[in-house]
């Protein structure tokens, strides 16, 4: 994809969004509060926080799973949510990856990187040949007819990476992708995502708990406060790309400011 | 010596002692007309086997017990998936469902009669009532089952109501909805051959009766004998079907 010769406009924006999660009995939790967000064309933005700071709530409410009890969110110029029910329609766009893979285990890996294109009526031959192209670029050649159950954690993270990749989403949404993996696995995947990143130019939200995961790989980090969560800072990282030696003083010097921002939000 | 050896030569054991213990029994001085030896037994099935009669009966068993099974699982299915999915329906048909599973269903059959007359009818009726709850009660659980993950990620798609059954609902409830299948068949075959009990002029559970009037142990037994193996074949076709239906499920295993 080529970059876009107009100005960089935002993709996704937030404006005033908190959530309450209901409870069973007694008042709300407040999960989120006030968020103002503005995500650009081609951005990559990470957002830090503890656990419990409600990223993940944002996450779900830019992918529209959650609607957001207060604020609105846009998608591309438009709310989603303006007709008082979700609009499939204009979170189109917009493609997420989990925690979990939550692969289908009664697919086959093509099948369950295939699964959205079923979705939008795509035939079988076209969709299972899309599926294996993109699994062998995602590492996953050779495996396109395994089963999820016979897959490492690792490749079962990329197949469903590959299954969020295959509408060519131009927003990409990422819950922790990594962190249910071993460090070495993650240092690996963390590089891929870089190179997917600069090769397809995509807008990534990436959600993580790892500051140095989140400044290895984003143009802006976002820090939220837990209980209820609100955004603390936004610390940009102009680090050049690619980026590559985690140990040299100026990734360090950005880590030691994020994490003192973190510390100083938290009061 | 492989498990599979291993497993073979124990179910041999085991039939061995059980029969061991019959002719002990009958060789103790057991009388013919309670327990008839083995070897009379093996006669009375040998000559049963070989009467092109009792095929005819047991085909009318075999149509009245994949018909009820066939009617309940259509049923069962769609009563389950839709209890399943909508929690007010559920709420409403808990007490007609809790009715339904008291109900000595069997107790029915003199109305099933009265309603289907003394034909096949009535006993698929029975067998039917008999393997919709199992069924209906595991293809609840088993869309109940679905994984929230798996929810997100069809909910963030976008997919249909429609879709969603297809590719989430049906498949996570498929391996609970086999286990029911396997109890509901057993369960058919007793509802197809009580109502050959009651009110019937055919079928396997019809020669029982008729042997039994005539005295006819040895018979009965050979009867009883083959409607076990119609059991046999039909709980191994359905339990045969899991490896087939849901491979990839760990109940599928080898």
């Amino acid at each position: 994809m080529a970059a876009p010769a107009r100005p960089l406009s935002p993709v996704l924006r937030t404006a005033g969004v908190g959530h309450d999660h209901a409870r069973r009995r007694g008042a709300a939790t407040r999960a989120l509060v006030d968020v103002d967000l503005e995500v650009a064309e081609g951005e990559f933005v990470a957002v830090v926080g503890r656990s419990g700071c409600g990223k993940s709530t944002l996450l779900r409410i830019l992918a529209g799973l959650v609607r957001p009890t207060r604020g609105r969110i846009e998608v591309d110029g438009t709310d989603p949510w303006r007709a008082g029910s979700r609009d499939p329609a204009a979170f189109a766009p917009v493609g997420m990856v989990f925690q979990d893979p939550n692969l289908f285990p009664w697919y086959s890996v093509r099948d369950n990187v295939g699964l959205p294109l079923r979705l939008l009526g795509v035939g079988r031959a076209e969709r299972r040949h899309r599926a294996e192209d993109l699994c062998r670029g995602l590492g996953l050649a050779g495996f396109e007819t395994a089963m999820p159950r016979e897959l490492s954690g690792g490749m079962r993270q990329r197949a469903s990476i590959a299954r969020a990749l295959i509408r060519d989403p131009a927003i990409l949404l990422m819950d922790e992708p990594f962190g249910a993996l071993d460090a070495l696995t993650r240092d690996t995947m963390t590089a891929d995502l870089q190179d997917l990143h600069t090769r397809t130019r995509s807008t990534v939200v990436f959600v993580t708990h790892s500051i140095p995961e989140a400044v290895f790989l984003a143009d802006r980090v976002v820090l939220l406060t837990p209980r209820p969560g609100r955004v603390a800072a936004v610390v940009d990282v102009s680090l050049p790309r690619p980026r590559t030696d985690t140990s040299a003083p100026e990734f360090q010097a950005v880590v030691r400011r994020v994490r003192a921002e973190l510390e100083a939000a938290d009061g | 010596m492989t498990g599979r050896a291993t497993g073979l030569l124990g179910a041999l054991v085991t039939v061995g002692v059980l029969l061991g213990a019959w002719w002990l029994a009958v060789a103790a001085g057991a009388s013919p007309f309670v327990l008839p030896s083995p070897a009379a037994v093996g006669e009375a099935f040998v000559a049963l086997v070989r009467d092109p009669a009792t095929w005819r009966e047991a085909g009318v068993t075999a149509v009245e017990v994949v018909g009820g099974f066939g009617l309940a699982l259509g049923a069962g299915l769609v009563v389950g998936v839709a209890l399943g999915r909508l929690r007010w329906l559920e709420r409403a048909a808990r007490p007609a469902l809790v009715a339904f599973q008291v109900v000595p269903k069997v107790a029915l059959v003199p109305i099933f009669v009265l309603w289907f007359g003394f034909g096949p009818g009535s006993k698929i009726v029975l067998a039917a009532l008999l393997a919709f709850l199992p069924i209906t009660m595991n293809v609840l659980l088993g869309v109940r089952s679905v994984d929230p993950g798996h929810r997100d990620v069809l909910r963030e798609l976008g997919a249909s109501r429609w879709a969603t059954l297809r590719s989430l609902d049906l498949p996570t409830a498929a391996p609970a909805v086999l286990t029911g299948a396997e109890t509901a068949v057993v369960f058919a075959v007793i509802g197809a051959v009580v109502g050959e009990f009651l009110g019937g002029s055919a079928g396997l559970g019809h020669l029982v009766v008729v042997a039994m009037n005539a005295l006819d142990t040895p018979r009965m037994f050979a009867a009883i004998l083959l409607l076990t193996l119609l059991g046999v074949v039909l709980h191994g076709t359905v339990a045969g079907a899991r490896r087939v239906l849901v491979p990839w499920h760990t109940s599928a295993g080898p």
